[in-house]
């Protein structure tokens, strides 16, 4: 069954909310989102829901947030895979909608990271095996380190092309009123920022985000704007981070592999060329030029030149993360799903000041876990 | 040490992690005016009329927006009960229909003993004297004289739906 | 809905403490062991679909860990952070939706890694519940008191139904609480009365043309404040049940395994479910006799279709939950093809 998007909403995405509880943020988002598809409450069929229970300390997270979703006497199954959340929730309610189990089905993705401000990264680290790998590493930025430094050592990129990566992404985060950090930065203020983990300095990193998102998916859209899911794939990962990387692969290997499924099933041979633009997830600078390639978006080593050359902007011939991306926006639960809302919206000509014109088909990428990596592409027609 | 006989290894940790909940809107309201002036406040949904305590933002049962304040309590009554035994000495565990509520909370009860506790009876709340917006402002409910407040005392919520 | 089966089912020996093994490994033998039963090995298996919670694991994003054993790396996987019965519903639309044509289903708990009551009260919203020091037990207690108050029962039916779940439970090699004492726990409840904490894993293949088939399902969601519901009804459940029943078009099931996490759920959840005296309930001894986490709804499942591969019957029902005193229902309709 073609399975279709047709309602998008998202909060005005901040670094706390301390003004809504985690219900009311998520009803925000839920509210928007059924004013955009135009349907009323009664309209959904079925609610996938996921946020990090972790993050908030709140265990069971789903139970306590049918206030905000509407889930009261609605199926709602909860879907969490750490940084890939949002997508998953994407790809469940895809497939409930594609199987025929329900016509109309609301992702709904949250976090609250000012909940446990400071402390993300403790419960980042949570997510490593206790035995061997908990009381070496140091939370998300570790791993990606590991990746920035293999990409800079094989392609001798410099920091200050890394850095232009988010130079473009607070620009367009600019014209996004529910981007998080919107204010302009320049190289020079980036390779000056503080150094994390050699050589992801403070600006190459996403923030940590106070956000919500839902996105309604159906089987029959009607005459309302549509963007329909074309190509649907997830590629998985081993357990330890020293199997991740090992033999012919890397860690973009799990995104070359679902990104070759996403463009089979979308009958895409160059992407390139056929995609008009991308939203991608990406952590960090250096992780958005070794996925570009992992995207085939450019050849290896050429990312870098990728943005230089502009092809990157929002009037270049591949825009990417128009919306700003991850790097300006990470409410960690919903960031995958603001990824697939982005590139809808794109898709449905709604994306206001950030508009790519003409698009056709779009891309929203999602990765997290233990570098698995999901991606869905949509398009105007099934 | 022969490497096929060894006992099983446990690795020990505990995951600590501070963490500060906004209580938003509705319960924030709620938890302001207990600190503040010591009274009980629930929501009422424009549409089915029904009055929530703990309040909600939205109503669960038809999705309307709860913006009315309506007082309720001091009094309620218990619609059931149980013992927490992880405490010294066990604590009474109540859900308390406030009097002007549709719903219950849970709280505990003091100033009695387990075998006095019956479904049914009335209690009221008693305030802490020193309230920093908590639920734990509310130190419980004790028994109070018995009265008929409405006809519909001691029953529990018919459920959202 | 497009034809789903059950090609094999396993599940662990549920037990109090598993110390020798740590949950990836419970998910490593749990597969091991459906593979053994059903010939099958990783390469023929399209897509993952694992249930397990962070809180019960210590763990963030969990299932990190079950990617080796389930042989995840370059499949398409995912997570349901719930029951496994609703974890089913998920695994069954991938097939469905004719993107897969197998999928591997598992789910574990381990309550011995951690501590049950602590994590429960952290499945209380924090702001009104979660600070007057609820858990899953005291919730149990309020539930069952209401229970038989609003019936009018003795707390001896309490008792009996709990006697009659240890006896099905003593016969059932994978079950491991055959007693435990009666003392009072969460009043009126006695610890006998309550589901055990149990170590265990389960798994499923799914795909085409197996003897069992998921013929329907149902699921439904109820306000998370206890006070927002009767605790003597069983809220959500008919819902789940009806649309259930309605999927599958059966009228009446022969077998029925359901999660009762007291043995005033055993009742009460036989009323929501609308089961007649005739419908053997819980033959396993049901989660009275081995409670593990997020598999108890699973092995559920893995109970019913056994027994109908078995020809012990034509349709059964499988119940799972996720929440406190049944937040959150998800019912299966099993049929034996013919």
């Amino acid at each position: 069954m073609n399975v279709a998007i047709i309602g998008c909403g998202q909060t005005n995405h901040r670094s706390r909310r301390l003004d809504v509880s985690a219900p009311e943020l998520i009803d925000e988002a839920v509210q928007l989102a059924l004013s955009d598809a135009r349907i009323g409450p009664d309209g959904i069929d079925a609610i996938v829901v996921g946020n990090m229970e972790h993050f908030e300390g709140i265990h069971l997270s789903d139970l306590w947030a049918v206030e905000g979703t509407g889930g009261v006497g609605k199926p709602q199954i909860k879907v969490a895979t750490g940084g890939t959340t949002g997508s998953s929730l994407a790809q469940a309610a895809y497939y409930l909608v594609a199987s025929g189990f329900y016509r109309t089905v609301m992702a709904v993705g949250w976090e609250r990271l000012s909940d446990s401000e400071g402390e993300t990264t403790t419960g980042i680290v949570t997510a490593f095996d206790p035995i061997y790998e908990r009381p070496t590493l140091a939370g998300a930025v570790s791993g990606l380190a590991i990746l920035a430094c293999q990409y800079q050592a094989k392609f001798k990129t410099r920091a200050e092309d890394a850095a232009l990566v988010v130079v473009q992404a607070r620009e367009n985060a600019a014209r996004n009123p529910h981007a998080h950090l919107t204010k302009p930065v320049t190289v020079a203020d980036v390779v000056k920022s503080p150094l994390l983990s050699s050589p992801i300095r403070y600006l190459d990193m996403c923030p940590t985000s106070d956000g919500a998102c839902a996105v309604v998916f159906t089987s029959d859209p009607g005459d309302r704007k549509s963007a329909w899911a074309r190509g649907v794939a997830s590629r998985h990962n081993h357990t330890y981070l020293g199997d991740v990387a090992e033999g012919s692969a890397d860690f973009k290997h799990t995104l070359k592999l679902a990104a070759a499924e996403a463009y089979r099933l979308a009958g895409m041979s160059n992407p390139r060329k056929e995609i008009d633009v991308v939203e991608m997830y990406e952590p960090c600078t250096w992780a958005a030029l070794d996925w570009a390639e992992a995207l085939g978006l450019c050849g290896p080593g050429e990312a870098a030149g990728l943005w230089a050359s502009g092809a990157t902007r929002l009037d270049g011939d591949i825009p990417v993360n128009p919306s700003g991306g991850v790097l300006c926006t990470n409410p960690i639960g919903a960031t995958g799903l603001v990824r697939v809302a982005e590139a809808a919206m794109q898709v449905r000509g709604i994306a206001g000041a950030r508009q790519v014109d003409g698009v056709e088909t779009a891309m929203a990428t999602g990765f997290g876990g233990s570098f698995w990596n999901e991606v869905m592409i949509l398009g105007a027609k099934p | 040490m022969n490497p096929e006989q060894v006992e099983p290894v446990a690795v020990e940790g505990r995951i600590r992690i501070p963490y500060r909940w906004p209580a938003g809107r509705a319960a924030g309201t709620f938890l302001s005016l207990l600190a503040a002036e010591g009274r009980l406040v629930g929501l009422r949904c424009p549409t089915c009329r029904r009055v929530a305590v703990p309040p909600t933002a939205r109503c669960n049962s038809c999705r309307a927006a709860c913006e009315e304040q309506v007082p309720v309590g001091p009094g309620g009554s218990v619609t059931t009960w149980t013992l927490s035994r992880r405490t010294s000495p066990p604590q009474i565990l109540a859900l308390v229909r406030l009097d002007g509520a549709d719903t219950a909370l849970l709280h505990r009860l003091i100033g009695l003993k387990p075998e006095d506790v019956r479904s049914g009876m009335r209690v009221e709340a008693v305030f802490e004297k020193d309230r920093r917006g908590s639920i734990l402002d509310l130190a419980g409910f004790r028994p109070a004289p018995a009265e008929p407040p409405s006809a519909s005392a001691g029953k529990p919520a018919g459920g959202a739906r | 809905m497009k034809p789903v089966s059950i090609l094999g089912v396993a599940q662990t020996k549920h037990c109090a403490r598993r110390d020798d093994a740590n949950y990836m490994e419970l998910a490593f033998e749990v597969i091991q062991d459906l593979f053994r039963k059903t010939g099958w090995s990783h390469d023929r298996v399209d897509t993952i679909i694992s249930a397990s919670s962070d809180f019960w694991d210590g763990r963030t994003i969990s299932e990190i860990a079950i990617q080796d054993p389930a042989g995840a790396p370059g499949k398409s996987a995912s997570k349901v952070s719930m029951d496994g019965a609703f974890a089913l519903i998920y695994a069954a639309a991938r097939i469905a939706s004719g993107a897969f044509k197998t999928c591997l289903v598992v789910a574990h708990g381990k309550a011995s890694e951690g501590e049950p009551r602590a994590i429960a009260n952290a499945g209380f919203d924090p702001l009104f519940q979660r600070p007057i020091g609820i858990d899953d037990h005291t919730a149990l207690g309020l539930q069952a008191r209401r229970f038989l108050e609003k019936r009018g029962m003795l707390g001896s039916v309490l008792a009996e139904a709990a006697a009659q779940s240890a006896a099905a439970a003593a016969k059932n090699p994978n079950a491991h609480r055959r007693a435990a004492k009666h003392v009072l726990a969460a009043d009126p409840l006695h610890e006998d009365e309550i589901a055990p904490d149990s170590d265990g894993a389960c798994a499923l293949l799914l795909g085409e043309g197996g003897p069992v088939e998921l013929a329907g399902f149902g699921c439904a969601t109820d306000a998370h404040q206890l006070g927002e519901r009767d605790l003597g009804d069983p809220g959500v459940l008919p819902r789940a049940s009806l649309e259930a029943h309605r999927m599958a078009g059966v009228r009446e099931v022969d077998v029925a395994e359901i999660h009762d996490a007291s043995s005033a759920q055993t009742l009460l959840w036989r009323e929501g479910l609308g089961l007649p005296e005739r419908v053997a309930l819980n033959p396993s001894g049901g989660a009275m006799g081995a409670q593990p986490g997020f598999a108890t709804g699973l092995v559920r499942v893995a109970e019913v279709c056994e027994r109908l591969a078995r020809g012990e019957g034509r349709t059964g029902l499988a119940h799972g939950m996720t929440g406190f005193v049944g937040q959150a229902h998800c019912v299966w309709i099993l049929r034996r093809r013919s």
